[in-house]
């Protein structure tokens, strides 16, 4: 693996780490505002949106 | 709770996870019709036609029968209670319940139909090993819209290593007669699949297993120390670890696929995620019909019966004495609130999920999980964690919720690590 993946990697590594972190909520309600925002209101998942 | 059923949630005010400060009045037969039941499950027969070595139930040799008669006085009880708000769900359960005749079934559900809102209310459903499925069953099954319930572990090797005859004959080629009957004669079922040390690594061979043979409904029960089980083959270090590399890996596949798979914990995580308030009670916490007093009934062939998880039911205990909590034959069903027994499994349920909402942030999320599993892994009611909840809700919870962050990008949203030159 080059240099720059392993270094990504570890970023990404970090970045899950924080993400991971923070409480379960606060994680929760930020993907229910994010996929509101993208579907307009209704926050129910469906087949092959992307989500 | 190990079967395919979920009951629909329902408006209700229960007193089986009480905010942490509010003391719960002690339940009595006149303020217990504030309730409602979502499952009663009735055993026919303790008696099970094969032998699996991780079954909880105790007495499957035994092979009598309920009376009819007997069945008759717990209908009546059970609509005269006043615990029917809603349809619910009526889970023939045993044993093996497909080892009581269909005769025996034609005359039980002309029994249950006498009443007027039977139609309405009840949904059949049960659980089988499939071992006895035929064409005939499938006719019965088909003909009064029961929801079918198949345990399979998987591919033969998998699957007949707990589950087998009393001779200790693999019982994986009758349980996949049972499944093409289904499927030929157009019988709607999911699978439930035990996971043991023996498949907890293998979420590839176990994904395309299902995928061959067209099951697209599956619920995934983590080897449970429950009853007559007084230990799990996964008792070993490292259990949860590899749980968890199971299911991340079996969503991984099922998504790459565009999830052409319906797994139970998966659908439950991502509607806990996606739809608040999808079980919830009025005060917007978890419903957990575990845990609520009458919200699961379950009766045995003798007109016995025990609320809360349905494993419970004919267990014997030193800590609680039976958890037998009355006979619908000579009592009714709230009289169990004047059973000693009855009060204390309540009050330690109670205790128990008062300390899940103030130290697990997924309290919300799942109510306390499973009374049966906290007092077989924990010893009593008034514990905590246990690795049933681990695995079947935080496990889940925490593969869909990350899948969703990285969909969304919010991995990027965390302020990015400097870089130096």
């Amino acid at each position: 693996m080059k240099a720059a993946s392993i270094l990504d990697e570890r970023i990404r590594s970090v970045r899950r780490a924080i993400r991971d972190r923070q409480p379960l909520q606060q994680r929760i309600d930020l993907v229910r505002a994010l996929v509101a925002k993208r579907r307009g209101t209704s926050p129910a998942r469906r087949p092959g949106d992307g989500l | 709770m190990t079967t395919t059923a979920i009951a629909p949630p329902r408006p209700l005010s229960a007193s089986a996870a009480p905010a942490p400060t509010a003391p719960v009045p002690r339940l009595t037969p006149q303020n217990s019709e504030r309730l409602a039941m979502g499952l009663l499950v009735i055993q026919p027969s303790p008696f099970c036609n094969i032998n699996c070595d991780y079954c909880y139930l105790p007495n499957r040799t035994d092979s009598r029968r309920m009376d009819h008669a007997v069945l008759e006085r717990v209908m009546d009880k059970i609509w005269a209670s006043g615990l029917v708000a809603a349809p619910f769900s009526l889970l023939w359960h045993a044993g093996e319940p497909l080892a009581v005749p269909i005769a025996w079934y034609e005359k039980a559900f002309e029994i249950i139909n006498r009443h007027p809102k039977a139609k309405e209310f009840v949904i059949h459903s049960v659980q089988t090993n499939g071992t006895l499925i035929n064409d005939a069953w499938c006719d019965f099954l088909k003909r009064h819209g029961v929801e079918v319930g198949l345990s399979l572990d998987g591919p033969r090797e998998i699957h007949d290593h707990h589950r087998k005859t009393r001779r200790g004959e693999g019982t994986f080629d009758k349980a996949m007669r049972g499944l093409e009957c289904l499927k030929r004669n157009g019988v709607p079922f999911g699978v439930v699949t035990v996971i043991s040390d023996v498949s907890v690594d293998r979420p590839d061979e176990l994904y395309e297993f299902y995928r061959e043979h067209g099951i697209d409904g599956i619920g995934f029960n983590i080897e449970e120390i429950e009853g007559a089980n007084q230990s799990s083959s996964l008792d070993r270090s490292g259990a949860i670890h590899r749980i968890h590399a199971f299911f991340k890996r079996f969503y991984e596949r099922n998504k790459a696929d565009g999830f052409p798979l319906n797994v139970r914990e998966f659908q439950n995580a991502e509607r806990n995620i996606l739809e608040p308030g999808w079980s919830s009670r009025p005060d917007g916490d978890y419903y957990n019909q575990e845990a609520d007093p009458f919200g699961m009934v379950n009766v045995d062939c003798f007109g016995n019966f025990s609320s809360f998880s349905p494993e419970l039911l004919g267990q014997p205990t030193e800590k609680y004495g039976s958890f037998t909590f009355g006979n619908l034959l000579s009592g009714t069903v709230f009289d169990a609130t004047r059973n000693e027994s009855f009060q204390r499994v309540l009050a330690d349920i109670e205790a128990g999920n008062r300390k899940c909402a103030e130290t697990c942030q997924f309290y919300k999320y799942c109510g306390g999980a499973s009374p049966s599993n906290k007092y077989y892994e924990n010893g009593t009611f008034d514990s905590t964690r246990t690795r049933q909840c681990v695995s079947t809700v935080q496990i889940p919870m925490r593969i869909v919720l990350e899948d969703l962050e990285n969909e969304l990008g919010i991995t990027d949203t965390v302020p990015p690590v400097p870089r130096h030159p």
